[in-house]
């Protein structure tokens, strides 16, 4: 009898364990509470509304959204008419053009960024030298290898083709635009294209469905999503509902053969600092205390080569890969953080993954998941 | 009877084991105090370090005391932290306030991934200079 019931509740025990492990997205796959929590806060469903910028008054306006997203795509903002926003953040191709170095009036030394959840990032580009999205979309126009312009240029744009949709947002146009003047509407140009930018949101995916309860990844994606959350150590850096930290890393990127060796973040940090366009200057609505400078980390040997490792949603959809379009395929890229190189600038993060064929079969496979 | 207290004792122990993580989370870090290098302070941690949330900024609190165990205000503190396996520091540079009667915020607080951390106060009071570290790790 007591034999009996001994074995009952051994049986009753690893009952409960074994629901505790089964209890997954899933019911082809076991996974433990913490990874269930690991994999809900990957999911689209934990994508928060994105925060409010200080920096910019208007960015929860729809009517200075509905008026950036007609800049977003007007060459008229551009030197010789030639190029928009859109030229290279392609909307049908999740806004950005499938080239390694980005090409407008001239090439430029940078990949194209995605703009899907872009306002939930902290810091703009890929070596961080924006603090808001407003500040970010104001660089290329001026930029003499991208939109090639200038400040009054456009703002003589606005003054003859937008002004009544301008200043039923922004207040009235200067009646004479001398340089601050002209400044001031520059400033409020990108901040009309952050407000249309903060409307773009990722789209939902099959990882985002297998979260949410449906059985739509099959084995091979399923072990590459736990290589991912494991042994692969993605999810490092690529957490969250963007599949990014947002922060800054080295992981031993090559330089590219066209650039040459990479510029430092703490370059970019210097150039964040004098930016006239930062949080803390005189076109920015925030008070210095709500900026994020304020904990900003301004030097040392941990900026050298760190980049900020990008959305991973829509990734395998996109080639090339890496800051310059260093790498062609995914496969590259997969091999890249297995074999993980020594860096040539500063010190890589990575450690040799020693992933076999197979699992980086998966690895591919679960990453094709993450496109809509 | 014997036999069945043994069997339940191995079923509770399967069924703790199986769960061994989330009881090691629970577990209070630095709550106590933890004693700088040179034990010129001790520094009580209202917040958890290992609760800390990942990929957000966040603010800690703690007390610090002295070796007799007295509240010390008007220290110095400056905070850094690293993920030795990784070897990137902190992503921000945190502030400490000193809000008074020996009770300190550190405002800025962010870690940019889960793992092994440890964070380093450096600690400039009335009894000298020294450093107290806490070492704990966050599930991402």
């Amino acid at each position: 009898m007591i034999r009996r019931l001994a074995a009952v509740l051994a049986i009753a025990g690893a009952a409960v364990i074994a629901a505790v492990l089964a209890l997954g997205p899933s019911a082809g796959s076991r996974w433990t509470d913490d990874q269930k929590r690991l994999l809900r806060s990957l999911s689209l469903d934990a994508l928060p509304p994105p925060p409010d910028d200080p920096s910019n008054l208007y960015d929860t306006d729809p009517r200075a959204a509905a008026l950036g997203k007609r800049f977003f795509a007007d060459k008229r903002f551009s030197r010789d008419g030639s190029v928009s926003c859109s030229s290279c953040h392609m909307p049908r191709r999740g806004f950005q053009d499938g080239k390694p170095l980005a090409e407008a009036i001239g090439r430029t030394r940078r990949r194209t960024m995605p703009l899907a959840g872009v306002a939930q990032l902290t810091w703009l580009f890929w070596d961080g030298r924006k603090d808001s999205l407003w500040s970010q979309a104001v660089e290329p126009l001026e930029s003499r290898v991208e939109h090639g312009g200038t400040r009054m240029q456009y703002a003589r744009v606005i003054a003859r083709h937008y002004r009544r949709e301008y200043e039923a947002v922004f207040g009235p146009l200067p009646r004479v635009l001398d340089r601050r003047a002209a400044s001031r509407v520059f400033a409020n140009l990108g901040k009309a294209i952050a407000a249309f930018e903060r409307t773009l949101r990722p789209a939902r995916t099959r990882f985002d469905r297998y979260v949410a309860g449906e059985d739509v990844l099959g084995d091979r994606e399923l072990r590459g999503l736990r290589l991912f959350i494991g042994r692969a150590h993605c999810v490092d850096c690529h957490s969250g509902p963007l599949f990014t930290n947002g922060e800054f890393h080295n992981t031993g990127v090559p330089p590219s053969s066209s650039v040459g060796a990479d510029r430092e973040r703490a370059e970019a940090i210097r150039k964040l600092l004098a930016d006239e366009f930062n949080c803390l200057g005189v076109y920015s609505d925030a008070a210095p205390s709500q900026c994020p400078e304020r904990f900003l980390v301004r030097s040392g040997a941990r900026l050298r080569g760190a980049f900020k490792p990008p959305s991973l949603r829509g990734a395998a959809r996109r080639p090339p890969y890496m800051h310059a379009g260093q790498l062609r395929t995914l496969d590259d890229v997969l091999e890249h953080y297995n074999r993980a190189p020594r860096a040539v600038v500063g010190r890589s993060e990575l450690h040799p993954l020693g992933l076999g064929r197979g699992d980086l079969a998966a690895l591919k496979a679960f990453l094709s998941s993450l496109s809509p | 009877v014997t036999r069945l207290r043994v069997g339940l004792v191995v079923a509770v122990f399967v069924v703790l084991a199986g769960r061994g993580g989330r009881l090691r989370q629970a577990r209070r870090v630095g709550a106590e105090g933890v004693p700088s290098a040179q034990g010129l302070y001790r520094v009580a941690f209202e917040t958890d370090p290992a609760g800390s949330p990942v990929n957000r900024l966040h603010t800690w609190a703690f007390a610090l005391r002295d070796r007799d165990g007295d509240r010390v205000g008007g220290a110095q503190v400056s905070v850094d932290g690293d993920m030795p396996a990784h070897g990137h520091g902190l992503p921000t540079r945190p502030l400490v306030r000193d809000v008074g009667d020996g009770a300190y915020v550190i405002e800025g607080m962010k870690f940019q991934m889960g793992g092994r951390w440890f964070v380093e106060l450096r600690i400039d009071g009335p009894d000298g200079s020294d450093r107290a570290r806490v070492d704990f790790e966050l599930v991402g």
